[in-house]
Formats: C-alpha cells, structure tokens, sequence
C-alpha cells in the first residue's frame, strides 16, 4: 500500500520525486555532427522535450559507427548545445543556448579511458548563441546567435576581441568563415538582410576552395550561389526544398569542391552540383524526423537528425553520376 | 502610504534548461519574475506533411513542475524565434500559426498572467500577427496580459553602421506599435515592454510612450556602467529614463548575461534608483489611487455638496490662503480711498464657512473692521455656518440660508467672494451665479475672484481612450460617454502641444447685454507623429490683482490639490503627423435650463460636432 500514488496529487507526487532517480531520457534531437579525422568526431545534442533541456556531447574515436554506446566519451552538459567546431584533434569549442561559449578537451586518462576536460567558459552573449565557426588559423571564432550579435574571439584567452551588436536586426541563424583567411565571415540572420530577398535566412558555408563562392539557404527552402565580390545578383537560386533550409556544407575534398549537401526542416539530405546549376547527384530521405547535422569526411555524407539516428550516406562524384 | 514600493523586477532567460533551478536562482537574487519560453526555442514543429507531423511524445515540459500559484504569478511566457505568421509563404505561414496558437494555448493552460513578444518590424509584416493576439485577447478563454517588446530606438541604425550600403527605411518603433494595437482594437490587455536602448532618444520621443501602456521596461545588461567601487549603474541619461516611467508603476525586465559576479547587483541598484524616485510631494499624495480615473465633475449647483466631499476640499493648504491674501488686498484697496467705515463683504457660496473665515482674517490683518454676508443655499451647510456664526464668528457674521440667486440684500457689498470655479473654470456655471449677484455690488465694487480663462491642450493617451471608452452605458446615446467632460488625475499621458486660453470670463461683468455663450477656435502644431485622443482641460484665475490660482500646468499653483484638470475625448483617435494642425472648435451653450459645451475638429481631419444640443452632457442651472 505505502507504495502508491496517492491519484488525487500526482502533482505534488511528481514535484517531490527525486529527480536523480529518473530513468535517463534518450537524447534524440541531435544538433552537430563533426568529423575531425577518422578517430576524432563529436556527436552533440539537446533534450528539447523532456523536464530538463540539457545537452549531450559524443565523442568518438571511430567513425564507423555512432550508436551512442559506442561513443568514447559521453559527457552530459547543464545547458542546451547549439553548435561546436573543432580546434585541433582533440580541442574544441561548443557553444550553448545559455549563451556561453566552452573550450573543451579531450584528455586521453588511459589506452581505454579518456575524458573531456572543461577549459575556458565564457557567458557574453546576451541570448542563446546559435552558430560557431572557426578561422583557419584555429585561434579565432566567429560567434552569433539570438542576440542579434556577432562576436569575433581570440580563444587563447577567449575574450571577444571584436563584437558587433545588432550586426543584424534579427536572430543569427549562421555563419561561416573565408577558407584560408583569419579575418572574413559571413553571417545570415532572420533579418534577410544581405539579399533583396524578403525572406528569413538560415543557412550559409563558404567554398573551401574557391574562396568566393558562398551558398545562402532561406526559409522558403531556396539555396542562391552568391559570389561575394559582387552581391547583388546570385550566380544561381532555385528552390530545392518545401521547408526552410537548415544547414549548407561544400565538400571540403578540392576535386569535389562543386558538391554542396544541404538539409531543411524535414527529413531529406540533398546533394547538388553547385558548377552545374545546382544539379542534383544525390538525395535521401531516410531520417524520419528533421535533419540538423552534416558533416563530410572523405567523400561519405554523415547526417544526423532529430529522429536520433546519424546515417552515412555514399555520395559519387558528379561525373560518375551524370555519366 | 508611509512604507516604500520595492521596485518590481523580473528576469529574463534565454533557455531555461532546468525551470525550478532559474526560478530558484532568480528568487535568491530577489527578482520577482522571469522570462522564459514555454517550448524550447529551437525545437521547430511541423503541422502540414512529412515524417515530423507523426513526431510522438511530448512538444515540451508538463505543467506538473510547477504549480499553478507559481505558472501564474512567477512566469512570463516568451515565444518560438522563427514563428513568422506574416510570411508571404504559405507552409511557413501556416506552420507558424500553428505553432503560435501551440504556445498560446499552453500559456493559457498554465494559467500565466502575461506573455511578452517582439515587434521587430512595421505593421506591413505584423497584421496577421496582431489579429492572431488580438483574437486570443478577446475572448475570454485566456486571462494573460501581451506585453509587445518594442525596442525605443530602430536597430537597422546600428546595423548599417557596420555597413558600406546606407539605411533606407529608418521608422520609428513607435510607429509599429502604433499600427499594431490600432490593428488589436485598443485592447486593454496589450501592453508595452519598452526596450531601453543603448542610445537614448530625445526626451520628446520617449514623453510619447508616457501616453502608451507602458507596463514594463526591459534593460539589456549592456547598458549598464560600472561605477567606481565595482557595481553597476545607469547613466544620467538612461536613469532620466527610468525616472520618467516611476510614475505609470512600471515594472522591470532585466536581460543579457550578467557582467558582474551576481546578477544580484543589478536589482540591487534598480530598488535603489526606484526608491529615490518615488515622488511623494502634497498631490501625488493627495491624488494616490486616482491616476487616470474618470470622475463625473461636480454639480454642486443642482446637487448639495456632502460633508465628506466639503471636508477634503477644505484641507487644500493654497487655495484659502490665496484667498485670504486676495480679500486682505483688496481690503486694503479700499481703505486707500474710502471714509472710515465699515466694509461689507458678502461671501456667496459660503458653503462650510472656510471663505467666511479668511475674510476675517484678511480684515483683521487690514485692521479693518468689516462686515460679513455668508450666503449658501445648502441647507445643511447652512446648519454648520450658523454653528460658527454663534460660537466664533459672532456677530461680525450674517448666515443667509438662501440661493444667492435669489437673495434679496439689505445692503450693498464692497467685495464680493465666491468659490464657484471648476476645473475648466467656468464649468460649474460661475459666470451665471455671479451675473445675478452683480446687482447688489457697490459701483466701485470688487468681486473675488476678478477673472477666470479656461485652457484647452490636446493630449495622446490610449488609457484614457480605453477608459472612456468602457464608460458606455447602454441607457444612453451610444455616444454619450465620449461627449461628456471628465475630471482626471492625468498620468498616462503625452501632450501633443502646450495648453492654449480658451474662455475668459470678467466680474463683474458690465457688458450692456449678458451673454455667457462663446465660440472659439484653436491651433495646435504637432511636433512628432503620435494619436490625438481628446483635449486637456485647465483654468487660471486672478483672484485679485497678481494673486492668482492656476491649474494649468505653466504657471500651477504649487501644493494645491483642489481641482484635478478636465478631460473632453473625442469618438475616434486620429493618427496625427508631424507638422499637422490641429483646429479644433469649442463652444460654451447656454439656454435657460442649463450650460453644455461642444466641441469639434476641423484639422488635420473634421470630425463631428460632439455633445450636440448638449444631447449628452450638460450642466444645470
């Protein structure tokens, strides 16, 4: 007897219990994938759902499978994650939608064992940063978020070295840096700012290679091909998808520099030519929930999505594909 | 009121990963609210197709981690980011009013008391979100507040600045608040959440929002200086601001990341500026609890005063000694040029007997001997004037139970005193009290007061709008509450130009043929685009000579509590520009029954005669 639930306060039953005994909530909605190398990715993800919104951050050191227990560390956060970029193998930078900014590494405790070890923590935006990427010389970062501020940071002792307040008139959505270059970044932002275009912006990545080629994805679900020396006029925009577009990522492999993956609101994950008019080479719709993640290691896609599933999935070359 | 209000604070959280924590966390730091999303606000929903409609398990948090006192009084709801139900794309749209109307829902669920959102741009991208609000604020399933978070100065400024291209469109944010709660109808449950800039505007574009439903202020960390022993502190700029809102009993919403060790430090200093605000001079004192409140004038022509109503108005600390000084002059007027004898004053509308009073003092100071007339038609008064006749004025002191209209003297007065004025002067019908006493003034009489100029300003304020306009009795003309004067302790409010005179009457007036009727016209320049909602009204009397009473703002009669001003509103607001001319026309009506004014506009825009034949409001002989 003593064991029930009293039915008529479950209220008070459910405040008193003690958390700590909940059974551990299955963190689906994944937000990044990273692959530094073939022993060094990071898997990150929000409980969006459940009574705490906290994150999770992966870490793996084989990239063949990401089933969460298979990770090499699995480490829980007190906030929500957002993004994170790597600054060497086993050094990166995560930012949360508490607003702070984590320097964290991987510290290898035993053959088995390793752990990650909290570095530098900085609160300094004034909402939930939502994008983070980092200069080639791996000793800035580009930061922005909900603020509507854009922060440049010398991570050596991470002070924000350069700070734009209301670099736009609404949230961040995205940004990323000109390959090669410590200085250049590019940001989107709900403000739709940029482009004549009336529409919310979402998603931008820089081509690694040719260093003037952008791609900017919006929340029609266009993508425009944009080369920053001259602006006004994309090279080419179409609309590729029915939902907004949630991240764009070139192919960093210099012989396939042309591809561009993309994915939106839904459960797709598309590769298209950039040099062909947007030409589609691949496309896959196999996640059940919406895709956030991409990440290219060779010449495989990786994806993860809000259903909690990271997928690989094999993308030809264009020339294979057409011919 | 001997204890003071602490400031009332809230704080605002970009996430909240864990509810009770932030809660917990703001409660130590002494804030009394918080801001947080109801779904997490990044967790998009999709209502239309695909794999994600069938998502199972919950959107977000259940309301068991709180209860239901804490989810009311504690928690200000904030909404999803990329909701755009004003989109010109049609899944977009749709699955952004789906998710609004989501969350809107749930905040009713909760029971929240308010819940707070962003104007980030001009009606042209808002219209379908007002109506969505104002369709929840309607009806009655949901009892929260809207506090609409409009920043005081437009970002795109800022923005540009880091740009080559220049800044096109600059509009003002008032004027997207503007357009929205015109869109919302007025709604009494829409309120602002002024967000205080970095920059501080002029102070003429920041006395607009005091006509506007400020509720709150929100402050950005980032606008805090720290002053020399480490905490932070607002500038003389931004704590005029602040000053300014004390007033309307705003609350506080602080956001940002906290730039000091506790975030403590922040409200620390906030109760602090609050405290050295409080304004606790005789009026704000006196009038505590009547801000904006409607008040039907007094008629004490047709109605006996109350001895509660006598007593109050006796307590003014201005009004009788400008009287007493006045009669004391006067007096000395006429030692100066008559044969030693005794001087007749007739107080007239003696009601308790303060005028009476002063008149003795005044002839006592003279050195004058004197004797007095105190005429009151209230028979009850009557019974407290001939208490004070037999027991302290004695014989210096002749009670008259009777209409000063109908009195019929023994003997002429030298000075005359009344008390007959009303907030717009003569609206308690002064003029047609004192022509019919002017018989029995000596030639070279004087009457106290000497002249009264009414003064009308247009003013800006959507409360009062918002009040009239709940006034609506349905026994009356549909009309009726918005042709009808109103005495009002005015607080929120903005004063769209400086009051101009309207009528002036003089006493005592030796014009061939009496005629109280008058007809003016009056120009008023509109310096910044804002909404005119009706016209303030004030008088200034010269009682004697320089000794005056005044009301009108300008040249207001320190302390004195006596008259709230008057408030005349018209039917509709009219969005006014900068640079537009207001003509607005009043008349004073008289027949032999009763008094009325009508008033109407002819610019920027004509508007129909209000309170036609005194349809609606008159007053009675």
């Amino acid at each position: 007897m003593e064991n029930w639930n009293i039915p008529n306060i479950n209220g008070d039953t459910f405040r008193n219990m003690l958390f700590s005994d909940r059974s551990s909530v299955v963190n689906k909605n994944l937000q990044f994938l990273l692959i530094y190398d073939e022993h060094n990715a990071l898997l990150g993800g929000t409980n969006m759902n459940d009574l705490y919104w906290t994150g999770t951050i992966w870490h793996y050191n084989d990239i063949s499978d990401f089933t969460r227990n298979k990770a090499a560390i699995t480490q829980q956060m007190n906030n929500g994650i957002c993004d994170a970029v790597y600054l060497g193998h086993n050094k990166f930078v995560v930012v949360e939608d508490s607003g702070a900014v984590q320097i964290t590494e991987i510290v290898q405790l035993t053959n088995e064992q390793s752990e990650f070890q909290f570095l530098e923590r900085a609160c300094q935006h004034d909402d939930s940063i939502l994008t983070v990427s980092g200069f080639s010389n791996k000793r800035n970062i580009v930061t922005g978020g909900m603020d509507c501020c854009l922060k440049v940071w010398d991570i050596e002792d991470l002070v924000a070295t350069y700070s734009y307040n209301f670099a736009h008139t609404d949230i961040i959505t995205s940004t990323d840096v000109k390959p090669m270059c410590s200085s250049e970044f590019i940001s989107t932002s709900l403000d739709g700012i940029f482009k004549r275009h009336d529409c919310h912006l979402l998603a931008v990545t820089w081509n690694t290679v040719s260093d003037h080629l952008i791609a900017v994805g919006a929340a029609d679900g266009s993508i425009a091909l944009i080369d920053v020396r001259q602006t006004e006029n994309p090279l080419y925009e179409s609309v590729e998808f029915n939902r907004g577009i949630h991240k764009l990522l070139f192919n960093p492999n210099p012989e396939r520099k042309e591809q561009l993956a993309c994915c939106s609101d839904d459960t797709f994950v598309k590769v298209f030519d950039t040099y062909r008019e947007m030409l589609p080479i691949f496309e896959n719709n196999s996640h059940s929930d919406f895709v956030q993640g991409l990440a290219w290691y060779k010449d495989d896609l990786f994806s993860c999505s809000w259903d909690g599933s990271v997928i690989k999935h094999v993308v030809c070359s264009s020339d294979n594909n057409s011919s | 009121m001997t204890s003071q209000r602490s400031v009332s604070c809230g704080l605002d959280f970009s996430c909240a990963a864990n509810l009770n924590e932030c809660l917990v966390y703001a409660h130590d730091s002494k804030y009394d609210f918080i801001c947080v999303p109801l779904v997490h606000p990044l967790f998009k929903r999709e209502f239309i197709s695909g794999a994600a409609t069938n998502r199972l398990g919950p959107f977000t948090r259940p309301d068991l981690i709180l209860s239901s006192s804490d989810w009311n009084n504690l928690i200000i709801a904030k909404f999803s980011p990329f909701i755009n139900v004003d989109s010109t794309n049609p899944i977009i749209r749709r699955n952004s009013e789906e998710t609004l109307n989501q969350e809107l829902s749930l905040a009713s669920h909760f029971g929240l008391s308010g819940v707070t959102l962003q104007l980030k741009h001009g009606i042209n991208k808002n219209v379908n979100l007002a109506r969505i609000i104002s369709d929840k604020i309607s009806n009655n399933n949901s009892n929260f507040q809207v506090w609409v978070q409009v920043p005081m100065e437009n970002p795109i400024r800022q923005t540009y600045s880091y740009r080559t291209e220049d800044c096109l469109v600059d509009e003002n944010p008032w004027e997207w608040w503007n357009a929205f709660r015109t869109i919302c109808d007025y709604n009494k449950r829409l309120g602002i959440a002024l967000i205080v800039s970095h920059d501080v505007p002029e102070m003429e574009e920041i006395d607009k929002w005091l006509g506007e439903p400020v509720r709150c202020l929100i402050l950005p960390t980032t606008i805090f200086l720290t002053n020399k022993k480490g905490y932070p502190v607002l500038s003389k700029a931004h704590q005029a601001i602040v000053k300014k809102f004390v007033a309307l009993e705003v609350q506080f919403i602080l956001t940002g990341a906290t730039r000091y060790q506790s975030i403590s430090y922040y409200h620390n200093y906030l109760d602090y500026l609050w405290k050295g605000c409080q304004n606790d001079g005789t009026i704000e004192k006196f009038a505590r609890g009547y801000e904006d409140y409607l008040q039907c004038p007094l008629q004490p022509l047709m109605d006996n005063l109350e001895s509660q109503t006598y007593e109050i108005f006796e307590k003014d600390p201005v009004k009788y000694r400008e009287y007493q000084s006045a009669t004391y002059e006067a007096i000395k007027a006429f030692i100066s040029k008559k044969e030693k004898r005794k001087i007749i004053i007739m107080v007239v509308g003696a009601g308790r007997g303060p005028l009476v009073t002063a008149s003795i003092n005044a002839a006592e100071m003279a050195n004058q001997e004197v004797k007095i007339y105190a005429v009151e038609k209230n028979p009850n008064a009557v019974i407290t004037l001939q208490a004070l006749q037999r027991d302290i004025w004695k014989d210096k002191v002749t009670v008259v139970s009777c209409d000063m209209r109908d009195w019929n003297p023994p003997e002429k007065a030298d000075i005359i005193v009344s008390e007959l004025l009303g907030s717009f002067g003569d609206n308690e019908l002064s003029p047609e009290c004192l022509d019919n006493v002017m018989k029995f003034l000596q030639d070279d009489g004087i009457n106290i007061p000497q002249s009264y100029t009414s003064y009308i300003a247009p003013i800006h304020s959507s409360k009062l709008y918002n009040e009239v306009r709940q006034l609506r009795d349905k026994d009356k003309h549909p009309l009726a509450h918005f042709e009808t004067p109103y005495v009002v302790h005015f607080q929120n409010k903005y004063d769209i130009a400086n009051p101009k005179p309207l009528f002036t009457f003089k006493h005592p007036n030796t014009d061939s043929v009496t005629d109280n009727s008058r007809y003016e016209t009056k120009t008023f320049q509109v310096e910044q685009n804002c909404v005119l909602h009706g016209f303030s009204g004030y008088f200034t009397a010269i009682l004697f000579e320089n000794i005056t009473l005044s009301i009108e703002p300008s040249t207001y009669s320190t302390d004195m509590f006596s008259w709230f001003p008057i408030f005349f509103p018209i039917k509709e607001p009219i969005q006014l520009k900068a640079g537009d001319e207001i003509v607005v026309h009043f008349w004073r009506r008289c027949d032999s029954k009763k008094v009325w004014y009508e008033w109407c506009l002819s610019k920027p825009i004509p508007i129909s005669i209000h309170n036609s034949t005194g349809r609606s409001s008159t007053i009675g002989l």
